[in-house]
């Protein structure tokens, strides 16, 4: 019956969190953590130590060409400097560090004091010292001297209050529980970029308080519970007005999209309490009623993060780091997590796709698509190898946000075909659409 | 860093069973069968509704024709396999749709050419379900009328019938004496299938129902049944004011043969329809007014097949008119 009911309600944008447990649980520092240096598309790190020497945590231990840091996460000694896959899939160099329980680096020899407040330069150069302005945290590549003085100044300052993936809350969370924190974190950002636009997303059920505390310091958007409305470059084009190209780095056009947890580290770096070392991750998924949220130490593998909280990687059988929508699935429990904010875990036999399913033109893809591509064509055309005919369609406005295959109900792989025909446009040999890539 | 030697990521345990799946990681479809059981779920009413009326001869056309379509798709995925697989219930569904349109004492041969046609010709020979450019069942409805045109006759169909209304197919009685045959059927007859047509075609009311079930299932659009309701009613209150001798009332077209079945049924199936809002209502307002004139100016009593199969190939045309995609 309940069956039979369901057939007419409207369908949910995703399926909701049946409840999570807002407290944010610290959890032990492991026997090592691996410090991936290598990021798809953004800043390379050199490790500044070697296999054998002891670090303490809170040291850097690799380094950019621009000051840019990694700070280890935990003291002990470097085992070697290796490489390993990240979870995104990057053969990345990384660090790997035994733990030998010494003690962390102390606040008065990490920093001397404060940062000078409005002193921009000395700012930056404090933060990129504390790990805060590590490859993840501003979005764009390691710039060349010359493209440094090219690029625009930030315009725009977009926090997420709220992630886009609905079991990813590790943003509402310190949100709702660091006010004040965030409150200074807005004015900080401000002092740093005077005249800039300041712009917060937050869920609609903080309107209640956050209007009177944040309305002075940034501009206020709050978002439904609905994956739809979340997606991030759809956030960024409604509050900027206009698009911003999926091949086109946001900071090229003087955006910045930071998460409220770099929003908070910049409050502590500037303050002189403490460098990046941790970082927050909601794990939730199949058998987990209620979501839980941990802060681990940057570079823990999967498996600490998990057996941490009594769960058992043999119980499932796709462990995805990010959300359900966007996330990539592991081969392995050793993954280093470094700047995820989720691990949605699936248990069961679940069919990733059929790749046998025929389209029936039913069109929910693209009545669903955010960007209005013509979902239903593409896909077949890019089946039957019609390369050509989807160049007047469009395909690469396409951010991959999954909603076509989540609807789809022959279960097709939509998402992947059409990944591959902007692939092939833009990497492969027979065509060429525009310099560059989508990532 | 290439001469690096890889640290050793596996795992002590085995994970070897870990599914490396790409996004998204949780899906809301289930596989083609959970659509068409929906269309067969809309389609009860009205089925009922032939089988209280008319007892076992409507249950006869619809379980025959059910297993001969099921019994020719099996066989020609078994002799040439393809995606279309038999489990998807898409031949169960479309031989519901030609058994509404098929008359009451279709001997069991015609109903197997019939599904013949459908199943073979409509829909396998053009790559099987989602491929074919005009509906199946429309297709064999329409090969069997040039064909056997007398044993396709409705009203020969129903002439032992007696229930107390004209027994002459409305469309057919006005095709001999003008609109002067609108005052020989009563409104809520017509409208509750007490009429001379199909199986089901004419149960109006019922499939009014089962359409309306597909709209809250999410599984038609408003839209083409809209410029379809749009589409008939213009173009025939024009006529009927051009000239009221020839032509009804937009209402008595509505009403009478298996046009609601058509506005609900036949041109909203997905395959053979555009996508988009406005080439959707285009195409339904495009299938009415082809309707009308069918009706009107041509020899067939009632043109839904012909309406529909000409709408059809208008749709890949029509699907050409599409929002601007953002970001491009």
């Amino acid at each position: 019956m309940q069956q039979l009911l369901n057939l007419f309600n409207k369908k949910p944008a995703l399926p909701r969190l049946s409840g999570y447990d807002p407290v944010i649980r610290k959890i032990d520092d492991p026997d090592h953590v691996v410090l991936p240096l290598e990021y798809k598309g953004q800043v390379h790190y050199s490790p500044v130590v070697k296999a054998g020497d002891s670090v303490r945590k809170g040291q850097a231990v690799a380094k950019s060409r621009n000051g840019n840091a990694v700070i280890a996460s935990i003291s002990g000694k470097v085992r070697e400097i290796t490489t390993v896959w990240t979870a995104q899939s990057v053969h990345s160099p990384a660090i790997v560090i035994d733990r030998d329980g010494s003690e962390p680096m102390t606040r008065e020899e990490m920093f001397d004091g404060p940062a000078p407040a409005g002193d921009l330069e000395a700012s930056m150069m404090r933060l990129r010292a504390a790990g805060v302005a590590p490859p993840w945290a501003l979005s764009g590549r390691e710039w060349e001297e010359g493209e440094m003085a090219d690029l625009p100044r930030v315009e725009t300052v977009i926090i997420t209050g709220i992630r886009e993936e609905t079991t990813v809350l590790t943003s509402q969370l310190l949100l709702d529980q660091q006010r004040e924190k965030t409150a200074e974190g807005l004015q900080r950002i401000g002092k740093l970029l005077p005249g800039a636009r300041i712009c917060m997303t937050l869920p609609e059920s903080f309107k209640s308080w956050a209007n009177s505390l944040f309305s002075e310091l940034a501009e206020l958007y709050y978002l439904p519970e609905s994956y739809y409305y979340r997606i991030e470059r759809e956030v960024v084009a409604k509050i900027l007005g206009r698009r911003i190209s999926n091949r086109e780095s946001y900071r090229y056009h003087g955006v910045v999209v930071l998460d409220l947890e770099y929003l908070l580290a910049i409050v502590e770096a500037l303050d002189g309490r403490s460098p990046l070392t941790h970082k927050c991750i909601t794990i939730s998924g199949s058998g987990i009623n209620e979501a839980v949220t941990v802060r681990f130490p940057l570079g823990s593998s999967l498996r600490h993060i998990l057996t941490s909280q009594g769960l058992e990687i043999s119980d499932y059988t796709r462990p995805v780091v990010g959300g359900p929508m966007k996330g990539v699935a592991q081969y392995t429990d050793q993954t280093p997590i470094t700047y995820y904010n989720g691990i949605h875990l699936i248990s069961g036999d679940i069919a990733p796709f059929d790749s046998i399913a025929p389209c029936i033109n039913c069109g929910r893809c693209t009545r669903v698509c955010p960007v209005d591509i013509q979902v239903h064509l593409i896909n077949r055309m890019v089946e039957f190898g019609q390369m050509e005919s989807t160049k007047s369609l469009s395909p690469e406005a396409c951010h991959e946000c999954g909603l076509c295959a989540y609807v789809c109900p022959a279960q097709r792989p939509i998402v992947q075909l059409l990944h591959y025909c902007n692939h092939d446009m833009i990497h492969g040999e027979r065509f060429s659409w525009a310099a560059g890539g989508i990532s | 860093m290439k001469e690096l030697k890889m640290f050793d990521q596996t795992s002590p345990t085995d994970t070897s069973m870990l599914d490396v799946a790409v996004g998204p990681h949780c899906r809301l479809g289930s596989g083609l069968a959970e659509i068409y059981q929906r269309w067969v779920i809309a389609l009860i009413p009205a089925m009922a509704a032939s089988m209280f009326i008319f007892g076992s001869a409507a249950l006869r056309i619809f379980g025959l024709c059910v297993c001969f379509s099921v019994a020719f798709d099996f066989i020609s995925e078994k002799v040439a396999p393809s995606r279309d697989l038999t489990s998807n219930w898409s031949s169960v569904s479309l031989a519901l749709i030609l058994a509404f349109m098929l008359p009451l004492n279709a001997p069991w041969w015609l109903i197997m050419i019939g599904c013949l046609l459908m199943v073979i010709v409509g829909k396998k020979f053009f790559g099987g379900v989602g491929a074919y450019p005009v509906q199946p069942a429309v297709l064999a409805v329409a090969v069997m009328h040039l064909s056997w045109p007398d044993r396709m006759d409705y009203t020969a169909a129903l002439k032992d019938m007696d229930w107390s209304v004209t027994m002459v197919e409305p469309l057919r009685l006005m095709k001999s004496i003008g609109s002067a045959a609108a005052e020989q059927y009563h409104w809520y007859d017509l409208l509750l299938g007490y009429q001379v047509s199909g199986t089901a075609s004419g149960m109006v009311f019922f499939i009014l129902i089962g359409g309306l079930l597909l709209l809250l299932m999410r599984e038609i659009q408003w839209h083409a049944p809209a410029g379809f309701l749009v589409g008939i009613a213009v173009t025939a209150g024009v006529l009927h004011m051009a000239d009221p001798m020839a032509f009804a009332s937009p209402i008595f077209y509505l009403l009478s043969g298996g046009t609601v079945f058509m506005g609900l049924f036949l041109i909203t199936d997905h395959t053979t329809s555009p996508v988009n809002n406005t080439p959707l209502f285009l195409y339904g307002l495009l299938a009415g007014v082809l309707l009308i004139f069918i009706r009107g100016y041509s020899k067939h009593v009632d043109g839904i097949a012909y309406a529909v199969l000409l709408v059809n190939l208008c749709a890949p045309l029509l699907d050409m008119i599409r929002p601007k995609t953002k970001g491009a």
